[in-house]
């Protein structure tokens, strides 16, 4: 019954989109559709998710596979500082990087200007900005598919190698025949959630001035008040994730034989020469300067300007206001992900199970089609019930409808590992609770929730950085009193382009992300260990 | 006194599965009991312990605990309310607890701390578990957390535990020592026990009742002597061991029965002989001996006694160590005096 309302929560707003994209269309949809508008949205979207999930492939399995190869100085630590790149926002990447708009940029299209005419600059310019952006975004999502594929290469296919090794074949080889095909559907599900990413992406989409889906239903909702379209542009937003996951499956294919981790094996040998060794360290270094340390120490550098003119008091609100909202959406939706996975156990069946992939489906929607889905449906409401109250008690007074907006997108990074600890506490614990006289409820509180604490802080750090970090969904549905890091952070770097103070939150911002990178590292080590 | 266990009837089928998983079973658990529950996998013993324990519920049929029916037709008393103990398989030890607060999990319905601190000193010691209180259970070997299990099985005085599979966890090169530890703690702790094992050398050594399933359907109960001399089916009978079936036309002398198809005999039950008067006999060749430590398995091949088999029968003995005949050798096989009767 409970699953069923959180289910609603989300199937409602989701409804409503789809039920208008039957709708017959208005004439600004026309005109959306017929001066080629949605076409631009659609190849921007397209060229960038092209770009960034090859360019983030290569870097992630290249990452992967060094580490696990080569033995050299420095792999311990690349291993784990190759993750950091995560830790920031991908917008924070954007404006970190602002430089090479004047350092390389401009040059070129002076140079590309004075050879082939102003015309050409024009393209150029265009060219660049999505190189540039597919660049920035493939650098700091690299690690998802880097994470994915280092347990592809040393947990799920480990022990195939090593086999493939004992059948006469060379490390190398063994990895290609064996370590590839095996770690390929854990690499593609890392791919995906990159994908997710750059669908979902809107400030930096910004900055570079990239027109996809997303850029489109902000677009068509704030700047043409044109509702209509913004909900019809968050449908096609829709079916392109929707294509993207199906494509995923069918790359899966029936290859789920990896579901079971191995043991961790240490496959790594110290190259031969000392140019392997060279050029593994040098391949880590360079990726992790141009992905973490330039961003980083770029953003100090404008902080170390714009240092004095910032007020403590004045950066106290966006903090406490981060703090507040992602400590008070992190607790609500770790509890309804707890009774979640809970009831999916107590009551197992084919329902249960709909039930909670339909609350996953929520993460692989981009904010801007949730905040869409979310306002409208409000609207929808209050006009059936003709309470014009509930949009302005939801979004304006209260933060409720954010809370519910962070629920619907962020329900996975919470449900999947308590699932995923759910499975791994034997049914016979129930069991043997249940006989020695407690009821399922008692179970829950004195077995359940104990065994599952290493999962839950997992899960809660998770979700601390996400809302942290996320930018559409709290830009538009928070309360106008409610600042955070994420909107200040935007609010000073794109809109009045004061980069030097936007600087310092984006900083806090990336700070606190390395710190949850490395607090799950540990926690994943220790599950391991026990 | 009433049985600590009645149940009558039990049928259960699962959906997407051609023949029911019982069929029919009916079992009395008599007072201080342990009884053994023995069958292949499959043959529906884990569903009979899951049904008296109330994780399952059964199509038809009725459980009685204690002379109060917990369970027919519509009616089942969840498993929290039976007020029975059950071991698992995996032991199911909760691994954030320590031994001791194991112990105590199930003995919350009595209020006063001092008395249950009381009972778990007396569980402690009857478990043989002192000095591992503070431990937790992957601090523990293998019997030890046995012990654990049937002690937190038995703290809260249930009125019979059920155990799954208890052994088969165990090593190997300890697991007679620990069978008998087990027999032991049960015993002393005056529970009747209902135990579920596929091991029949377990079930043997372990219980003072057998009960034989197969296929979802009771096949025989009674003491472990009568199971294994005198088994009522050949299914039972191999179950428990090597059986020679032999053709009644193959047996020579007088007191040969006549008429009769076959006859099933243990190995353990036939001796060689010198003497060809007297009882039912037969002759064989020697056609393989296999050292089986403490005796020598030897196989015989025995002349076609009559017109129309096709296959030679094969009869295994079992002889001393000393005793071995060679290969080739013709020896006379008759029923040891045990075997009479």
């Amino acid at each position: 019954m409970g699953t069923a309302l959180i289910a609603l929560l989300i199937a409602v707003p989701l409804a409503v989109v789809v039920a208008t994209l039957f709708d017959s269309p208005s004439e600004a949809w026309r005109e959306v559709v017929g001066y080629g508008v949605l076409g631009s949205y659609v190849k921007g979207t397209m060229i960038m998710l092209l770009g960034t999930g090859l360019l983030a492939a290569a870097f992630g399995i290249g990452a992967a596979w060094v580490v696990t190869v080569w033995e050299f100085p420095g792999r311990k630590f690349f291993s784990l500082a190759l993750m950091f790149p995560m830790a920031i926002p991908t917008y924070v990447a954007a404006y970190a990087y602002d430089f090479a708009k004047h350092e390389l940029r401009d040059p070129m299209m002076l140079w590309v200007r004075e050879n082939f005419g102003a015309g050409a600059m024009m393209d150029a310019n265009i060219v660049f900005n999505h190189a540039l952006a597919i660049s920035v975004l493939a650098l700091v999502l690299y690690p998802y598919v880097y994470i994915a594929a280092r347990i592809g290469f040393a947990e799920i296919s480990g022990a195939y190698i090593e086999n493939s090794r004992l059948l006469g074949r060379s490390l190398w080889r063994s990895l290609f025949s064996v370590g590839l095909p095996l770690a390929r559907p854990a690499i593609i599900g890392g791919l995906l959630l990159v994908l997710l990413e750059v669908m979902n992406e809107y400030g930096a989409m910004l900055h570079y001035g990239i027109e996809t889906l997303t850029i489109g239903i902000f677009n068509q909702w704030y700047d043409w008040e044109d509702t209509d379209s913004a909900i019809r542009l968050a449908g096609v937003a829709m079916l392109v994730v929707f294509a993207i996951i199906i494509a995923e499956m069918l790359m899966r294919g029936r290859s789920r034989f990896h579901a079971h981790h191995g043991l961790r094996r240490n496959l790594a040998e110290k190259p031969k020469t000392v140019l392997g060794t060279s050029m593994a360290s040098g391949f880590c270094f360079i990726l992790f300067f141009f992905a973490f340390l330039l961003p980083v120490w770029k953003l100090l550098e404008l902080a170390l300007h714009g240092v004095e003119k910032v007020e403590v008091g004045e950066l106290m609100r966006p903090v406490l206001g981060s703090l507040s909202m992602a400590l008070l959406a992190g607790l609500v939706i770790l509890v309804a992900a707890l009774f979640l996975a809970y009831a999916a156990r107590i009551f197992p069946g084919v329902t249960m199970r709909l039930l909670s992939k339909m609350c996953m489906l929520g993460y692989a929607l981009p904010g801007a089609v949730v905040v869409i889905a979310m306002l409208s449906a409000a609207a929808f409401i209050s006009g059936a019930v003709a309470a014009d109250s509930l949009t302005t008690i939801l979004f304006t007074a209260t933060p409720i409808g954010l809370v519910m907006a962070y629920a619907v997108r962020f329900m996975t990074p919470a449900l999947a590992p308590l699932e995923a600890g759910m499975t791994n506490i034997r049914r016979s614990m129930d069991e043997a609770s249940r006989i020695l006289g407690r009821s399922s409820w008692g179970s829950f509180f004195r077995i359940h929730l104990p065994l599952l604490s290493l999962p839950l802080l997992g899960a809660l750090i998770v979700l601390f950085v996400d809302i942290l970090k996320e930018l559409p969904l709290t830009l538009v549905l928070s309360p106008p009193n409610v600042e955070t890091l994420a909107t200040r952070t935007f609010g000073l770097m794109h809109k009045e382009e004061r980069l030097a103070e936007g600087s310092l939150p984006a900083l806090i911002l990336v700070l606190s992300g390395c710190v949850g990178v490395i607090i799950l590292h540990r926690l994943i080590r220790r599950s391991r260990q026990s | 006194m009433s049985d600590s266990l009645v149940i009558e009837g039990i049928s259960k089928s699962f959906p997407r599965s051609a023949r029911p998983a019982l069929d029919g079973v009916s079992v009395v658990l008599g007072d201080a009991d342990i009884m053994a529950l023995v069958g292949e996998s499959g043959s529906g013993k884990t569903t009979l312990l899951r049904i008296i324990a109330g994780l399952e519920q059964p199509d038809t049929g009725t459980v009685a605990i204690g002379g109060e029916l917990v369970c027919s037709e519509g009616y089942s008393v969840p498993p929290e309310q039976r007020h029975i103990g059950f071991v698992f398989q995996d032991y199911a030890l909760f691994p954030h607890l320590s031994v001791r607060k194991n112990l105590l999990y199930g003995l919350h319905r009595i209020t006063h701390r001092d008395e249950r601190e009381e009972r778990v000193a007396e569980i402690v010691t009857l478990a043989g578990l002192d000095g591992l209180e503070k431990r937790f259970p992957h601090e523990l070997s293998g019997g030890q957390q046995q012990r654990v299990a049937l002690a937190r099985a038995l703290a809260p005085r249930p009125s019979f535990i059920l155990l799954d599979e208890p052994f088969s966890n165990l090593d190997p090169m300890r697991k007679d020592t620990l069978r008998d530890e087990l027999r032991r703690i049960v015993k002393s702790s005056k529970t009747s026990a209902l135990i579920v094992t596929h091991d029949t050398r377990d079930a043997l050594a372990v219980a003072d009742t057998l009960a034989v399933l197969k296929e979802g359907k009771l096949q025989q109960v009674g003491s472990p002597e009568r199971v294994y001399f005198h088994s009522t089916s050949e299914y039972t009978a191999s179950l428990f061991g090597k059986v020679n079936r032999i053709p009644c036309q193959l047996l020579e002398g007088k007191d040969a029965p006549q008429g009769a198809p076959d006859i099933l005999v243990r190995p353990a039950d036939l001796e060689i002989t010198h003497e060809v008067t007297g009882g039912g006999h037969i002759v064989g060749k020697v056609i393989a001996t296999n050292f089986r430590g403490d005796f020598h398995e030897v196989t015989l091949e025995c002349a076609d006694g009559g017109a129309g088999s096709a296959e030679p029968t094969r009869v295994t003995i079992y002889v001393g160590a000393n005793r071995k005949p060679a290969l080739g050798d013709t020896v006379t096989v008759r029923r040891s005096r045990r075997g009479e009767g």
